[in-house]
């Protein structure tokens, strides 16, 4: 057989082919057209048989011809069976065999109980103890946006445009240049036009996030607590005192807290406070990297600009805010290694608490 | 930044008598968090100078050399060393017995300790160190010798190498970021201005640095001189440039510098290059002020007659120039990057890095040199658009004091002279823009003392101001306060409270509560559903998750739903951060997915953020909103709205399908909300209800199979959200080979329906009846149908029975019929019920059914 025979009848069956699946409408009538297509008795199988007998320099064109058929005649019935089982799966779908109005399926008046107790994410778990810890003082609480403008994440923290510490917080852009807050503080200016009158006092959390890659000990996630607070000649004084009060309710004892120099736009002064490891006393230990030390809060007194900005006059009225991260408290307090731990995770985790 | 402790003496010398670690702690008080302390002197302890006694063959390795060297111990001790070096009467660095080596650990990290060590037969008492090992250099060709001409103080065996090298030092480190806004504290002589302050010591600040010094007394004879060259200068980007000045320098040698300058570098984490670079390094470090060396040479100049003219134009790029800076990379410029020119060709991007054809190379013998100030946002904006972070950017990113620029060139001048032979052969050229170097603040001690809230001696506010360098005036309980050109972040009177809080320590504040008023608050009715919410169903066994707000495309194609109108993350590091989510939903389910094999049978839910790029706040009143928009009002004008949805999801491996499992659970988390809620086939809602839908909940109808799914309705009124088992498509896709279910449903919405506070009642004083009834009904009737033709009958009873209904069984043994049992509990309001008021209750019940086709069996 000369090779414009062959490719005459390698067409032929392509034509047939496709022909004949065009009819079908059950996936299991592919089967025999594929035995008869690419199985031991096809014309495929026969024209490879027959390769030998063609010229030594036909060969080779020819060998390619017929892979190149079989590749389509393969493609054609997949595509096919692909196209049918997923309809026919659709079709199963679509089948109302339940009614969704019941308690139960026929025959099963048996619903199955969840067998364990349940359990809040650590996270909230956190967000609840400070949130009691924060209303028994006074604070009202209010939940942050997660994405905001240019104008609450940094304009009205005093951080106009050119800003260097905008910097700091590698933040994510949307593409309507709208910013996954990095901070809860978006929201104080908010808060202050809200509740409008002194003596102010609010708590705000929410989750935040920052452009970063993750591993063991970072997240682009994270949960933040801040506390505001304004009224008629407030002092640096008076933030320590109540940071200190706050971190001793959190930890439920006595703790040493000491001041530092920090530096955040939105505050002057800016301070950082740190307490004595509450795990090992001060002795160092895991928890606090062997310093003895936890930096557990940033604070400061609240920018004056930050102040006008709330509609609050900086002549007649000062306050501070103070704010924490909340996974690294649920991280030591958990004893939890990797932070991703935290977010998507196992049930074993999740049901783990005791 | 890292400092160096002996530099600070230098400027401090009574800070001798106060301990390293007292120091720190102080430091960290009252500036800004050490973020590590190195003690060289320590970490060199048993290092000595050694001299080499003698050098031979090992008999048995020919690899190894033996030594022997005078240690300045009574014997000289036998090395043995794969070094060879060096030879008979070199000084080299010794290691004795105990002392670790600085710059070298083993494979686990820790630190390599001198023991004795027998190699090929002879015992190496201590150990020979090269420069890497030293921690001083990259090099690691053969063991360090130490060349007298190369140190300040006298070789002897024995001597302590830290002293030698002059790394005898404290470094400590501060981060960069803690430094912001403190430009003037990028070096030694900056911090060393706050140190004394903390301590109220005097600064002996070496002549070179005072303002008094004229070029004249630091120049001597050569200021007099014909100087053969000159250099002018062009400001042409005037808004991104505060000085400039520059001198023409020539005769230079250049060499490696002297081991005291590079010990000097290594030690603040400079790589040491050249006598020149280093020299300017030096400078920066000590001082604060950045400087770049230009080879002359490469330089347009004019040359008339025996004298040479430069001329350097400061100037913005225009788009498309391109310069190949030190570091080798050929750079594209944008527009308005500030470069310094020679009038025609760029030789450097100003203030951050240098050209690489105007560097300095071993051949370079006439030299520009470069003090100048650039303006902080003008090199923040280049750095980061061009994606260059140097020492230099960092420093005028965080604004330098213009005033310093000549005092810090005569410093390098004088350096260069000394250790690279340079000469001066021009006039400094200095373009000095007209600026505002200071502020003028008023505070009152009263205010003052309230704000800071403790009592403050007058005395004690003015020695920290003029200590930091501003100028005070007091008058009738007020200081007037010129602050000084380093400082241009004191600018309103918080700075000024802030400098005196943290100079006067913290901790000597003592902490006072506010006096408060007494006051309640409790949590909004929002926020109170949503701890409901929590507690009811984390009480019949789910647990909570959390997943991010971020999603990638991935997650939604698999759950088949669009991510149309999703808010796009244009800078993401990562794919799965592409999108702000949507729905809750798509995240619980690749969870659940993950969990499946975890536990038989179990449920998540989530509570989250959900939002949409064009769903915005348009200042109208939402009603549904809670969070905040609604809450917030007009603040919120144009921002998407942040709708909070519950989405919750169960695994199981039962034979009853998830759907039942999980509508179980929602139906007793609204019986719990004191709330009805139905459900209801999407097929039985006309088209317009349909349309009426939120786009939320149709998005996810596809992640959904159409036999399985329900919306969720609040009573029968309002959609609260949907729920159903996945696609069977999807379930194959993920590999889910269990009962799975999962719903979704709208928070605000949920908790406009749920009461917090329910009424009580109290029960009926007469016996209450119950019944079971089974109806026989056509398969295609909805159980729901039953209930509410039941409900409806027993309303017309209500006055004087109360009816529930408990479901008992649904039964199906034939094809077209299905037996559906009901308990039913009559409780009597006005009496006991008698047999035949029961009989017609029942009749009237079974009447209603009749309509739907049942009949009582």
């Amino acid at each position: 057989m000369a090779i414009n025979k062959i490719e005459r009848v390698l067409r032929d069956q392509v034509t047939q082919l496709t022909q004949k699946l065009s009819k079908i409408t059950q996936a299991e009538e592919i089967y025999p057209l594929r035995s008869l297509y690419t199985g031991k008795e096809s014309e495929l199988q026969k024209a490879l048989g027959l390769l030998k007998d063609l010229p030594k320099e036909e060969r080779p064109t020819a060998g390619s011809l017929i892979n190149a058929t079989k590749r389509e005649l393969e493609q054609a019935i997949s595509e096919k069976l692909t196209k049918l089982l997923s309809e026919e799966l659709a079709a199963q779908d679509a089948v109302r065999d339940i009614d969704v109005t019941a308690p139960f399926h026929v025959n099963m008046p048996d619903v199955p109980k969840l067998p364990r107790v349940g359990s809040l994410h650590p996270l909230q778990h956190e967000i609840n103890r400070m949130l009691t810890i924060f209303t028994t003082m006074g604070f009202t609480p209010f939940e942050g946006r997660e994405v905001d403008s240019d104008y609450y994440v940094f304009d009205s923290l005093n951080m106009p445009k050119e800003h260097p510490a905008r910097q700091n917080w590698d933040t994510f852009r949307t593409e309507d240049n709208l910013i996954p807050t990095p901070h809860t503080s978006n929201m104080q200016v908010r808060v202050m036009r809200k509740m409008k009158t002194a003596p102010l006092r609010a708590v705000i959390y929410g989750r935040v996030s920052r452009n970063e890659a993750i591993d063991a000990v970072h997240g682009h996630t994270f949960y933040q607590i801040e506390g505001l607070y304004i009224d008629k000649g407030v002092s640096i004084s008076n933030m320590i005192a109540t940071i200190n009060a706050f971190v001793e309710a959190f930890f439920g004892r006595k703790v040493t807290g000491k001041v530092q120099p920090g530096y955040f736009p939105f505050v002057e002064p800016g301070i950082e406070y740190m307490g004595q490891c509450p795990f090992c006393e001060g002795a160092g230990c895991g928890s606090c990297k062997h310093t003895g030390w936890l930096e557990l809060v940033g604070a400061g007194m609240i920018h004056p600009s930050v102040l006008r900005e709330g509609g609050f006059d900086p002549a007649v009225y000062s306050g501070f805010a103070w704010g924490l991260g909340l996974d690294r408290m649920v991280m030591q307090r958990n004893g939890i290694q990797d932070i991703r731990s935290l977010f998507s995770s196992d049930i074993r985790f999740l049901s783990s608490a005791v | 930044m890292k400092y160096s402790l002996t530099q600070i003496k230098k400027y401090i010398p009574e800070l001798v008598t106060i301990p390293t670690d007292e120091l720190i702690t102080r430091i960290w008080g009252s500036i800004a968090e050490v973020e590590s302390v190195v003690d060289y002197k320590k970490k060199f302890e048993g290092i000595v100078v050694a001299k080499v006694l003698s050098v031979e063959e090992h008999p048995r390795s020919s690899k190894l050399v033996v030594a022997t060297v005078d240690c300045g111990a009574s014997e000289p001790v036998t090395v043995v060393t794969g070094a060879k070096n060096f030879a008979v009467g070199d000084f080299v660095p010794y290691l004795s017995v105990g002392a670790t080596v600085p710059a070298m650990t083993d494979e686990q990290g820790n630190p390599l300790e001198i023991e004795i060590r027998t190699m090929v037969g002879i015992p190496s008492v201590g150990m020979l160190a090269s420069e890497r090992e030293l921690g001083l250099s990259d090099d690691h060709s053969g063991i360090m010798i130490l060349r007298p001409e190369e140190v300040r103080f006298d070789l002897v065996p024995g001597a302590a190498l830290s002293s030698v090298l002059e790394y005898d030092d404290v470094i400590f480190e501060i981060e960069n970021k803690s430094l912001t806004h403190r430009g003037d504290c990028f070096s030694n002589a900056g911090i060393a201005r706050e140190i004394a302050t903390l301590y109220n010591l005097p600064v002996t600040i070496p002549e070179w640095q005072l303002p008094s010094q004229q070029t004249a007394d630091l120049l001597g004879k050569e200021f007099d001189k014909e100087l053969p060259c000159k250099i002018s200068i062009k400001l042409s980007a005037l808004s991104a440039v505060e000085r400039y000045s520059a001198i023409v320098l020539d005769g230079v040698q250049v060499r490696p510098s002297p081991l005291w300058l590079r010990a000097y570098l290594t030690k603040h984490g400079i790589n040491p290059v050249n006598n020149v670079v280093d020299v300017t390094n030096y400078v920066m470090l000590e001082y604060g002020q950045p400087m770049h060396a230009f080879d002359a040479s490469t330089v347009l100049h004019k040359t008339r007659d025996e004298k040479v003219d430069f001329q350097i134009d400061v100037r913005f790029s225009e788009g498309g120039e391109k310069l190949e800076t030190l570091d080798g990379k050929v750079r594209t410029l944008g527009q308005n990057v500030t470069l310094i020119t020679d009038t025609q060709e760029p030789l450097a991007l100003a203030g951050i890095i240098g050209g690489k054809a105007s560097g300095i190379t071993a051949d370079s013998t006439r030299i520009i040199l470069e003090s100048a100030v650039f303006n902080k946002y003008a090199i923040r904006n280049a750095s980061m658009a061009l994606g260059v972070t140097t020492d230099a950017s960092i420093l005028f990113s965080r604004k330098q004091d213009p005033e310093k620029t000549v005092r810090a060139l005569l410093r390098a001048v004088h350096l260069l002279q000394e250790l690279a032979s340079a000469q001066v052969v021009s006039p400094i050229a200095d373009d000095y823009p007209p600026q505002k170097l200071s502020t003028t603040i008023v505070v009152s001690h009263e205010k003052l003392e309230e704000f800071l809230g403790i009592a403050l001696s007058v005395g004690n506010v003015e020695q920290i101001l003029t200590g930091l360098g501003c100028e005070v005036q007091r008058k009738n309980g007020m200081y007037r306060i010129d602050t000084p050109s380093w400082r241009p972040d004191l600018a309103i009177d918080e700075d000024i409270y802030e400098e005196i809080a943290r100079m006067v320590e913290y901790k000597n504040i003592t902490p006072e509560l506010p006096k408060r008023g007494i006051f309640g608050v409790s949590l909004d009715s929002y926020e109170q559903v949503k701890q409901t919410i929590l507690s009811v169903l984390t009480g019949i066994g789910y647990s909570q998750g959390m997943n991010f707000s971020f999603v990638s495309k991935d997650q939604y194609s698999l759950c088949r739903v669009s991510l149309d109108d999703a808010q796009k993350i244009s800078n993401a590091i990562s794919p799965d951060v592409q999108y702000m989510r949507k729905h809750v939903l798509p995240g619980l389910f690749s969870q659940l997915t993950k969990n499946q094999y975890n536990a038989p049978l179990f449920g998540i839910f989530e509570i989250g953020k959900t939002s949409r790029r064009t769903m915005r706040y348009t200042g109208a009143p939402v009603e549904e909103l809670h969070m905040p928009e609604s809450s917030f009002g007009i603040d919120e004008l144009g921002l998407p709205i942040e709708d909070e949805h519950l989405s919750l999801g169960i695994i199981d491996d039962s034979k009853q399908p998830g759907y039942f499992t999980l509508k179980h659970s929602i139906e007793t988390l609204a019986a719990r909300l004191r709330m009805t809620v139905s459900f209801l086939h999407p097929s039985s809602l006309s088209a317009k209800e349909k349309k009426a839908l939120p786009v939320w909940l149709v998005e996810l109808l596809s992640f959904y199979r159409e036999g399985r799914v329900a919306l969720i309705y609040a009573g029968d009124q309002e959609v609260l959200g949907v729920i159903g088992e996945p696609k069977s498509a999807i379930l194959t896709d993920a590999g889910i080979t269990k009962q799975i279910a999962l719903a979704e449903v709208s928070l605000p919405k949920l908790s406009r329906f749920a009461t917090l506070d329910p009424v009580y009642t109290e029960p009926s004083r007469y016996p209450t009846v119950t019944e079971d009834y089974c109806f026989e009904v056509p398969v295609s009737v909805a159980y729901s149908s039953i209930i509410q033709k039941i409900e409806k009958a027993a309303l017309l009873y209500k006055a004087e029975v109360t009816v529930s209904l408990r479901p008992r069984d649904i039964f199906q043994k034939k094809e077209e019929t299905k037996q559906v049992t009901v308990s039913v509990t009559y409780m009597p309001l006005k009496q006991s019920l008698s047999e035949r008021e029961v009989q017609m209750y029942r009749n009237s019940l079974v009447f209603s059914v009749q309509e739907v086709g049942g009949k009582l069996v």
